[in-house]
C-alpha cells in the first residue's frame, strides 16, 4: 500500500479489509435485530389483545385501523420477523460479522483469501436490505406468506398479488448469493491460509463453527434459491411448476416439490446458524474455565457428523404434508440419530466447566445461558422428530417455543456473547459489566417466560400463525397465557435497550482495552486491540492449541499463548 | 502445482470423442431407435462426455486424488437429494397406505 | 495470486493456490444450483401423467451443432491455458478471443432458435415441459454469458500482460468455470432435449 491516505469512501464504505467488513455486517443485523425485534412485539400485542390499537406507534404504523393490526397485516409482520431474523439479523451478526472478523486474525493470515470478493458480499446483502425495505412501500405492501415462502399461496399472484412477495423473494435472492460469497471465503482462508504450525488439530472451535457453517452454506443454498426462482417464475412468468389442478394454466407441476427443494435447505440453515456459537461456546467455555476444552476431537468430529446428517433430515419439517409416511419413518430416525453427536458435545461443554475455574465475565454468562436454553431447546427437538407426536404438535405453539429456544435464545445468547467477547478487540474499548450483567438476567428470565409458556400453549393446542385466539372456543381458557407472553415479551425487548445503550456508550466513552483483556490464548489475542490495519507483519508461529488454560508446569501464570515457544515443551498438543 | 500437463494432441483425442458421442447421440434419436435404447445411450454418453472434460480438460486426471472430493461430494449429495424426491414426486400417483 | 498471505503458510488442506480452490468451492455451489434445477425436472417429468416427444418440438440437429461450438469452446479455452503454461501470449489471447466467440455464437443460435419456437406457441407457460426447458436453458446461457464477459475480461489482461508461463492463475481458475458450464449443457442436451 502506497504512502497517500485512503479516501474515506475507501477505507470505511467500499472497504476490502475484513474488519472493516465485518462492521458493517455487525451495525447492519443489529439495525435489523432491532426491527425485528418490534415485529415480534406488534404480534405479541395482537395476540395479547386482539384487535385493539397498539399504544404509542399504533397509529403510525396502521393509519387504516386506527392503530390496530389488520387481518392484512398480520401475515406480513411473522413473514418479514421471520425472514429478517434468519437472514438479515443473524446471519450478519455471527456468520458476516463474527466470521469475517476472527477468521483471518485467529488464522494468522493478514486478511482473507480474497479480500474484493468480500467486499462485494457485504454490498449484495446491502442490496438485498434495500429491497426488503422497500418491499414495505410497494401497494399492496410487504410479503406474507411465511418466511418459508410455501408454494401455492406464495407463486399465485391471483392470492398475494402484490410486488412486495418478489421483492422478499429477489432480496433472499441477493442475500443468499452474499452469504455464498462469503462462504467461499471462509472455508478457503481456513484450509489454506492457516500460518505455520497452525494444524487442524489447533484451530480454535470457533472456527470450525464457522467452517461447517459455511459447508452447509455451500452446499445448500443454492437448492433454495432454485427454488425461489420456480416461484418468481410461476408468479410472473406463467410457468406451474409448483401448481396443478385448477390453478395451473397447463397440467401443471407438483406442491410437495416446493416443500422438499425448501426444507433441503431449511433444516441446515438453522445448522448455520448455530454452528458458529457451538463453536464459540466451546472456545469461551474453556477460556472462562482456565481448562482445555474437554474433549476437542470429539467435538470436531460430531459435529462433522452433526454437519453431514443435517443434510439428509429435512422430511421432520414435512410429516402433516402428505408426503409418504415410510420416507417420512427413516427421516425420523435419522432425525433422532443426530441428538447423539449433539449429545457428545454438550456433555463435553460439561466436561469444560467441571472443576474449572470459573470466572462469571459477561460473556460467560451469556456462554452459559446457551447451554441452559439449548438443552431445553434441543431435548424439545427430540419431541419434535417423532413422526407419531408431531403429527399432535406441527403448526402449534410447541414447534415454535422449540425452534425459538434454540434460536432467539441459543442464537441471540451466542451473537451477545461473541459481542461481548470480541468487542475490546474489534473496537479498543471495553463493555460496561455492570449493564452487562443486567443485560443478560433481564433478558434471560424474560426469555424463559416467553418461550416455556409458548410450550404448554402449543401442547394445549394452540396453533401458530393465527391473529387471533379468542375466535376459537377451545382455546379462549388459554388466552390469558397470551396476555402474560406479551408482557414477558415487552420485557425482552426492553431489556435489549440495556445492551444498545452500553453497545453506543462504549463505543466513544468505553476504557481502552488492553490486547488481551479475557487472558485467551488464541492468536487474535497477541495482536493490538484493535489488531494493526494488517494483522500480522510477519506471520506467527504456533506451537500449541488454543486452550492451554491450567498448565501445571507454569511457574507464573495459568495459560500459554500458542506463539508461546515455551509450549513446544509444556503443551499437550 | 502439478508438472504433468496433457499436450494438445491429448486434448485434440478428447475432443474427437467429445464430437464422435455427439454424433452418435443426435443420430440414434433421428435414426428413431426405441425410446429404452436411447435412454440408455443417452446417459451413458452424457456421463462419458462429462467425465472426459472433467478429467481432462478441467485437469482432475492430473490432480491429486483429495481434489476429487470438492466437486464429488456435491455430485453425492445431489444424486441422493434427487432420489430421496422420488416417492412424493414420482410416484406421487401410486397408491398410498 | 496470493498478494494476502503470509509468506510461508502451514500446509493447506489441498496442495494448490488458494484461487484454485477456491473456484473449485464456487463450482460446488453451482453443482448444487443446477442440482435443484435439474433434480427438478427430473421428478416433475417423471411424475407427469404425459410429456411429449423433446424431437416433435425442438430443432434436434440445430441443437446438436449448438454442442459441437460448445464442445469446440471448451477446446479451445484448454489450448489457451497450455498456451501460457508454455508462455505464448499471441496464443493466449487468440485461443480466448476464439473462446468468447465460439461462447456467442452458442447464444446467439440459442437466441434465434427460442425466438423461433416463441412465435410457434413452445413458450415458457405454454406447458411444463416449456417451462422446465427455457428454465434450465435459460440459466444455462445465462452462465455462459457471465463466462463471456469473464474470458473478454481476460482477453483485456492478457493484452496488458499481465499473464506469464509462471503466472496463469486466473487462466486456469476460469477454464474450470467454463469447462464446468460445458458439462452443465452436456447433461441437459441429453436428458433434456434429445430424450
Amino acid at each position: 500500500m502506497s504512502e497517500q491516505r485512503t479516501s474515506f469512501i475507501r477505507k470505511y464504505i467500499f472497504s476490502t479489509s475484513h474488519k472493516v467488513i465485518a462492521i458493517q455486517y455487525l451495525i447492519t443485523g443489529l439495525v435489523f435485530l432491532a426491527m425485528g425485534g418490534v415485529m415480534a412485539l406488534l404480534i405479541r400485542w395482537q395476540l395479547a389483545y386482539p384487535w385493539q390499537p397498539v399504544p404509542l406507534i399504533g397509529k403510525l404504523l396502521f393509519p387504516g385501523s386506527g392503530g390496530a393490526v389488520t387481518p392484512e397485516a398480520y401475515p406480513v409482520l411473522f413473514t418479514m420477523h421471520g425472514g429478517i431474523m434468519v437472514f438479515f439479523a443473524l446471519t450478519p451478526i455471527l456468520l458476516g460479522a463474527m466470521g469475517n472478523y476472527t477468521i483471518p486474525l485467529e488464522v494468522g493470515a493478514r486478511d482473507m483469501a480474497f479480500p474484493r470478493l468480500n467486499m462485494l458480499s457485504y454490498w449484495f446483502l446491502f442490496l438485498g436490505s434495500v429491497l426488503l425495505i422497500a418491499s414495505f412501500f410497494v401497494p399492496e405492501g410487504a410479503a406474507g406468506f411465511g418466511w418459508t415462502v410455501y408454494a401455492p399461496l406464495s407463486s399465485s399472484t391471483a392470492v398475494l398479488p402484490g410486488w412486495g412477495q418478489d421483492l422478499f423473494i429477489l432480496g433472499l435472492a441477493l442475500d443468499a448469493v452474499s452469504i455464498l460469497m462469503g462462504g467461499l471465503n471462509y472455508i478457503t482462508t481456513i484450509m489454506q491460509l492457516r500460518a505455520p504450525g497452525l494444524t487442524l488439530r489447533r484451530l480454535p472451535l470457533t472456527l470450525w463453527g464457522l467452517f461447517y457453517s459455511a459447508v452447509l452454506n455451500t452446499l445448500w443454498l443454492p437448492i433454495v434459491v432454485a427454488a425461489l426462482f420456480m416461484v418468481l417464475c410461476d408468479r410472473r412468468l406463467g410457468t406451474a411448476f409448483f401448481v396443478a389442478g385448477p390453478l395451473a394454466p397447463h397440467e401443471g407441476g407438483q406442491v410437495l416439490l416446493y416443500q422438499h427443494l425448501f426444507w433441503g435447505f431449511g433444516h441446515p440453515e438453522v445448522y448455520i446458524l448455530i454452528f458458529p456459537v457451538w463453536g464459540l461456546v466451546g472456545d469461551l467455555l474453556s477460556v472462562f474455565s482456565r481448562k482445555p476444552a474437554f474433549g476437542y476431537k470429539a467435538t470436531v468430529l460430531s459435529m462433522l457428523v452433526i454437519t453431514i446428517l443435517s443434510g439428509i433430515v429435512w422430511g421432520h419439517h414435512m410429516f402433516t404434508s402428505g408426503m409418504n409416511p415410510l420416507v417420512g419413518k427413516a427421516f425420523m430416525f435419522l432425525t433422532i440419530t443426530v441428538s447423539v453427536p449433539t449429545a457428545i458435545f454438550f456433555l463435553n461443554w460439561l466436561g469444560t466447566l467441571w472443576r474449572g475455574a470459573i470466572r462469571l465475565t459477561v460473556p460467560m454468562l451469556f456462554t452459559l445461558g446457551v447451554v441452559f436454553v439449548f438443552a431445553i431447546g434441543g431435548l424439545t427437538g427430540l419431541f419434535n422428530a417423532l413422526q407419531t407426536f408431531d403429527v399432535y404438535i406441527h403448526d402449534t405453539y410447541f414447534v415454535v417455543g422449540h425452534f425459538h429456544y434454540t434460536l432467539a435464545a441459543s442464537v441471540l445468547f451466542g451473537a451477545f456473547a461473541f459481542i461481548y467477547f470480541w468487542f475490546p478487540k474489534i473496537f479498543g474499548r471495553q463493555m460496561n459489566a455492570r449493564l452487562g450483567r443486567l443485560h443478560f438476567w433481564l433478558s434471560f428470565v424474560f426469555l424463559n417466560a416467553v418461550f416455556s409458556v409458548m410450550m404448554f400453549l402449543g401442547l394445549h393446542g394452540h396453533m401458530r400463525r393465527i391473529a387471533d385466539a379468542t375466535a376459537y372456543e377451545f382455546l379462549k381458557p388459554v388466552q390469558h397465557w397470551n396476555v402474560f407472553i406479551g408482557w414477558a415479551a415487552l420485557g425482552l425487548g426492553l431489556s435489549q435497550l440495556l445492551f444498545f445503550i452500553n453497545f453506543l456508550y462504549s463505543l466513544f466513552k468505553g476504557a481502552p482495552a488492553p490486547a488481551n483483556p479475557w487472558e485467551a490464548g488464541s492468536l487474535a489475542w497477541t495482536v493490538s486491540s484493535p489488531p494493526p490495519e494488517h494483522n500480522y507483519e510477519t506471520p506467527p508461529r504456533v506451537w500449541c492449541g488454543p486452550h492451554e488454560y491450567g498448565v501445571p508446569s507454569l511457574t507464573n501464570g495459568d495459560w500459554l499463548s500458542q506463539t508461546d515457544p515455551q509450549a513446544a515443551k509444556l503443551a499437550r498438543s | 502445482m502439478t508438472t504433468t500437463h496433457p499436450t494438445a494432441r491429448t486434448y485434440l483425442v478428447i475432443y474427437g470423442w467429445l464430437i464422435g458421442l455427439t454424433i452418435l447421440e443426435v443420430g440414434v434419436v433421428l435414426a428413431g431407435w426405441p425410446q429404452g435404447a436411447i435412454v440408455t445411450i443417452l446417459i451413458a454418453t452424457a456421463l462419458a462426455k462429462a467425465l472426459l472434460i472433467a478429467l481432462y480438460f478441467m485437469h482432475l486426471k492430473f490432480d491429486r486424488p483429495l481434489v476429487w472430493l470438492l466437486p464429488g461430494i456435491p455430485v453425492v449429495l445431489g444424486i441422493v437429494f434427487v432420489l430421496a424426491l422420488f416417492p412424493d414426486v414420482v410416484f406421487h400417483l401410486v397408491q398410498r397406505m | 495470486m496470493d498478494r494476502v498471505t503470509s509468506a510461508e503458510v502451514e500446509i493447506p488442506l489441498l496442495d494448490i493456490p488458494a484461487g484454485k480452490f477456491g473456484m473449485w468451492v464456487f463450482l460446488v455451489s453451482e453443482i448444487m444450483f443446477f442440482t435443484g434445477l435439474i433434480g427438478s425436472y427430473i421428478v416433475l417429468r417423471l411424475g407427469a401423467s404425459s410429456w411429449p416427444k423433446p424431437g416433435e418440438i425442438l430443432n434436434t440437429p440445430l441443437l446438436g451443432l449448438n454442442t459441437l461450438v460448445l464442445l469446440s469452446s471448451s477446446l479451445t479455452m484448454a489450448l489457451a491455458l497450455q498456451a501460457i503454461q508454455q508462455g505464448r501470449q499471441a496464443a493466449l489471447k487468440r485461443y480466448l478471443l476464439l473462446t468468447a466467440a465460439l461462447g456467442v455464437t452458442f447464444l446467439f443460435i440459442k437466441g434465434c432458435d427460442y425466438v423461433h419456437m416463441w412465435h410457434k406457441g413452445f413458450t415458457i407457460s405454454s406447458s411444463l415441459f416449456g417451462s422446465c426447458y427455457y428454465l434450465l436453458t435459460g440459466f444455462h446461457g445465462l452462465h455462459v454469458l457471465s463466462g463471456v464477459i469473464l474470458l473478454v475480461c481476460l482477453w483485456a489482461a492478457a493484452s496488458r500482460g499481465v499473464f506469464s508461463a509462471a503466472q496463469y492463475g486466473r487462466i486456469e481458475y476460469s477454464g474450470l468455470y467454463w469447462h464446468f458450464i460445458d458439462i452443465v449443457w452436456v447433461i441437459l442436451f441429453a436428458i433434456l432435449c434429445l430424450v
